[in-house]
């Protein structure tokens, strides 16, 4: 079998399971849209809340629903035995941690970057720029999981897991989040976002360079 | 800057400056001297605990 | 010489003399440095005596960086070369380089107040030695949450290297952005654009600084093979009964 072909194979299996069990995307979508209608009584604003401070809770809310999501990523393959079976099979692990960024990407990052105008327009932000945000959150999220994943990798197994993957992934997750929040503001207010945008594609791209590397040596660790 | 005596007073006031200059020498050395005391403790502690044991140990 | 110190025992012998010896340095460098710093340099033509809290911020700053390029390149010997004593020197340094990006932090916020009126602004430079502090305590943190010590170490070595990425970022974050933070004036392409008279001291007290961190890291390597030397006494004396 090819790696093309078992790393389909992954990128499926791990999206059925991301979606299955449970609805995956039901539970950040719901801390999501919650701080997303928090958002405005936390601004103490009557009316609308400023597109800066809209775009900065929406990127706020996704980062915090990836830890939500990261904390769960690895720990139930380590218990089942499913990372030794990869570990062990021909495909590189490398592949099958990409495999689950991308299927974490698409099963959570991407549903809650589609429901992010809602939460635009649950604050007030006029509609007109809600599609680039979404778009800025979209790749942003890509960038979050990606970076995310290496504390997800590096604290699997271990007792209080998710605080430990906080501490270890916040600082990583600013970078994407400090271009991501001035793209999504610049959207929402009608102005050029191109050019944070990019600086947020290209932390993801770096994002998916770094992470199938790091997070496969940080696996193979608690397999031995 | 003439001095009969000592530093002169404008010394310690740092020009008015002085609650931002003094507490920052005050942060770096204090920090400095804190960390030589720590890894002193236990770089003692460690000593004992080993001649301790090595002492406990073939008879 | 790097191979020298891999054997525990050698590394044992020979810091023993060295540390008496660049502690007395360090301290005989800070009597130069600080009465130069705080009372011979001139004061700064605009900022006045507020400018002297360079000479703690800066050495500070540099420590920071400086210790974690350590922890990397430590990180890099465990993994790669699995250096002996690899994983120790970056368990010894992380602390000490955590503590002076504190330092940095906290006296650059000081310095800030005077010369900017702001305490804390979110430019890139600020915001990224942040960035650094937390990766330190993520480091620290990493270390303490894995009980096993050789799993430890490689996932922190593979954690310091990922943070890494932010060394260049620190650098040259007054470069890439518009920052309220001034530009490099010391460790540039063409060379240093401070004036001798600031320079000098500055670069006694860095020299004082960096052999005092030195000292504490060696120190703390110490305690760190004293305490494996106990604990394989202890383990071995469990099998033996």
């Amino acid at each position: 079998m090819s790696v093309l072909t078992a790393f389909t194979g992954l990128f499926r299996r791990e999206l059925s399971l991301a979606w299955a069990g449970g609805g995956g995307a039901a539970l950040p979508a719901a801390f999501f849209l919650g701080m997303a209608a928090l958002g405005p009584f936390a601004l103490g604003e009557n009316l609308d809340v400023a597109p800066k401070a809209a775009a900065a809770i929406l990127w706020l809310a996704l980062a915090l629903a990836t830890l939500l999501a990261l904390d769960r990523m690895f720990q139930a393959d380590l218990e089942e035995g499913v990372l030794e079976q990869l570990a062990l099979s021909a495909n590189p692990l490398e592949a099958g941690a990409l495999a689950k960024i991308l299927a974490q990407w698409v099963a959570v990052g991407l549903p809650l970057a589609g429901l992010s105008p809602l939460g635009a327009l649950i604050m007030g932000a006029p509609p007109a720029g809600t599609p680039a945000l979404a778009l800025s959150l979209a790749v942003g999220s890509l960038a979050f999981f990606a970076l995310g994943a290496i504390g997800a990798a590096l604290a699997a197994g271990l007792k209080r897991a998710g605080l430990l993957i906080a501490i270890l992934v916040l600082p990583f997750l600013a970078a994407p989040l400090i271009f991501g929040a001035a793209a999504g503001a610049r959207a929402l207010s009608g102005q050029a976002f191109a050019e944070p945008l990019l600086l947020v594609a290209a932390t993801a791209l770096f994002g998916l360079a770094l992470a199938p590397p790091a997070c496969a040596a940080a696996l193979r660790l608690h397999l031995d | 800057m003439t001095a009969d005596r000592g530093l002169p007073s404008s010394f310690w006031a740092m020009d008015g400056y002085a609650w931002f200059v003094w507490p920052s020498y005050a942060l770096a050395f204090g920090v400095v001297i804190l960390l030589a005391a720590r890894a002193w403790m236990r770089h003692r502690d460690a000593q004992r605990r080993l001649a301790e044991l090595e002492r406990d140990g073939a008879p | 010489m790097i191979s020298g110190f891999a054997n525990p025992e050698r590394f044992m012998r020979l810091s023993a003399k060295l540390l008496p010896w660049i502690s007395g340095v360090a301290v005989a460098l800070f009597a130069v440095g600080l009465p130069w710093a705080l009372y011979f340099a001139p004061p700064d033509y605009q900022q006045h005596d507020s400018a002297r809290i360079m000479y703690v911020h800066v050495p500070a700053a540099w420590l920071a960086m400086a210790l974690y390029a350590g922890m990397a390149a430590a990180s890099v010997s465990s993994l790669v070369w699995r250096h002996a004593l690899a994983d120790v020197a970056a368990r010894a340094m992380a602390p000490i380089g955590a503590a002076f990006t504190a330092v940095c932090l906290v006296t650059g916020a000081l310095w800030g107040q005077p010369m900017w009126g702001a305490w804390w602004v979110w430019d890139a430079r600020l915001t990224s030695v942040l960035v650094l502090f937390f990766v330190y305590l993520g480091y620290l943190a990493l270390w303490a949450a894995i009980e096993d010590e050789t799993r430890a170490s490689r996932a922190a070595a593979i954690l310091c290297l990922v943070g890494a990425a932010n060394l260049p970022i620190v650098k040259f974050s007054v470069d890439w952005w518009n920052t309220l933070h001034q530009p490099a004036s010391v460790f540039r392409a063409d060379g240093p654009t401070m004036h001798p008279s600031l320079l000098h001291p500055l670069l006694v007290m860095a020299l004082a600084f960096t052999c005092a961190a030195a000292a504490l890291v060696l120190a703390e390597m110490r305690v760190f093979i004293l305490r494996r030397r106990a604990e394989s006494l202890t383990l071995r004396r469990r099998r033996a009964t």
